[in-house]
């Protein structure tokens, strides 16, 4: 229903305006800030392309190890997990890919120069 | 500094506490709503002192210290062979908030260039075991002859973080399973001796043949000495200079070897482990606690919150490594 600009694009044009116009002339504090919110636009730029899919992996490794019904958010997955972490009923061997996989995912999101260090 | 009027009144307010000096090249390095800190010159009678102010608009948030007990500290430190600025002057008048003015010590504090910029080429070899020396040194500190500071060991650190966390309330199996382990693997009680805690890269004023004070006390505490070097070799602390266990600048058995040195004692490696693992997960527990906990919205506070998955990734090293083995 919403037309272009895809909200990818109007956040990178946002993101380049800051970049490009403002930043060179802002100093100390300021400049700092700035680019902070460039950080924070290109985190959810790249949610936005790859979020919708590393949640469904999450999901389909979470129906895995739990066996979840239908309609459970993922939220309410994590804390079930939690909840056998804390209790030690799941083993650490079984839990070990889905963390991995997860936080890679997330980190390819939030930082992707930091996960890059860890493939 | 951005506005005149402010930059003015702050000197008037430096003028009259320092009574009779002139006031002058007055420099913001940091600062938000709450704390800052100012670099000035101070001249009295032909003779120019180097100075920073650190100031708070009200006292400390109950988990950190005051300016004020900060400051008691700091003069009770100047007595031993700990470096740290000395205290000039505790600020007098109540309504600017609290704070204190303290020596300026010329070097580099930031973290990633002390860690890149050929200048610490050799400051970056005797950081280590500078690092283990000093570190010896603050914990032969017993309360006995310290003023009086919170006293927190393992079960109280872990329990601390574990409420903010609940507190919080997002689900983080990384999380769940950190916290799961610190209880399985908790230490015993240690004699409490003092703790910087927040002994980093960051907080130290390098120059180029190394550390020429330690910053930023208001952590500090009484507890169990290996909080120190396990908080050291956090991850989140080699500003991307990963392979360089301690800080981005040392390894783990040239630190672990030189503070047995200076310390006269064996350090217990498994309780080491235990202060590592909480050290890393605490970093995380504050990032999400200032995103989570950002009344006023603030830019900065909101985008730490997605630092979290990092700290997430130096558990995971810990608990469960792939493939190279992790992060030891």
């Amino acid at each position: 229903m919403f037309d272009p600009p895809s909200s990818e694009a109007l956040l990178r044009a946002a993101r380049d305006f800051i970049k490009e116009k403002l930043i060179p002339d802002l100093k100390d504090q300021s400049r700092f800030h700035a680019l902070v919110a460039v950080n924070v636009l290109e985190i959810v730029m790249r949610e936005i392309v790859s979020g919708e899919a590393a949640r469904e992996r999450e999901k389909a490794r979470l129906q895995r190890l739990l066996g979840l019904e239908d309609g459970l958010s993922l939220e309410e997955a994590n804390r079930r997990l939690c909840k056998k972490i804390e209790a030690g009923e799941i083993s650490l061997e079984t839990l070990k890919d889905h963390l991995w996989e997860t936080v890679l995912d997330k980190v390819a999101v939030d930082q992707p120069r930091y996960g890059k260090h860890q493939k | 500094m951005g506005q005149d009027s402010d930059s003015d009144s702050l000197r008037l307010l430096l003028e009259e506490e320092m009574k009779g000096a002139t006031v002058a090249n007055l420099r913001r390095l940091s600062g938000g709503a709450s704390k800052e800190t100012v670099a000035f010159d101070a001249c009295q009678n032909g003779k120019r002192e180097r100075l920073i102010l650190r100031r708070a608009s009200h006292a400390g948030s109950g988990a950190s210290l005051s300016l004020d007990e900060e400051a008691v500290l700091l003069e009770a430190l100047s007595d031993t062979a700990i470096p740290v600025p000395t205290l000039r002057h505790r600020l007098q008048s109540s309504e600017q908030g609290s704070g204190f003015i303290m020596a300026r010590i010329e070097g580099e504090t930031i973290a990633r260039k002390i860690l890149r910029d050929p200048r610490y080429r050799r400051a970056r070899r005797e950081m280590t075991g500078q690092c283990a020396e000093i570190l010896a040194k603050i914990h032969q500190l017993t309360p006995e002859n310290m003023p009086p500071l919170p006293v927190s060991g393992a079960r109280e650190e872990a329990r601390k973080y574990r409420e903010i966390h609940d507190a919080i309330g997002h689900p983080r199996p990384v999380m769940a399973l950190a916290f799961r382990w610190l209880e399985e693997n908790m230490p015993e009680e240690t004699p409490p001796r003092l703790v910087h805690g927040d002994f980093r890269n960051g907080n130290f004023i390098v120059g180029e043949e190394g550390i020429r004070a330690v910053l930023d006390w208001e952590l500090a505490h009484f507890g169990d000495p290996l909080e120190d070097l396990g908080w050291l070799c956090g991850a989140s602390w080699r500003f991307g200079v990963m392979e360089k266990i301690v800080g981005g600048f040392g390894d783990l058995p040239s630190l672990i070897a030189s503070y047995e040195r200076a310390r006269g004692e064996m350090v217990d490696r498994k309780r080491l482990d235990f202060w590592r693992l909480l050290g890393t997960l605490k970093w995380g527990v504050i990032c999400a606690m200032m995103a989570a906990f950002n009344e006023s919205g603030a830019l900065e506070q909101a985008a730490i919150g997605r630092r979290v998955s990092e700290t997430e990734i130096n558990l995971l090293n810990l608990l469960a490594p792939r493939g190279g083995g992790g992060d030891v």
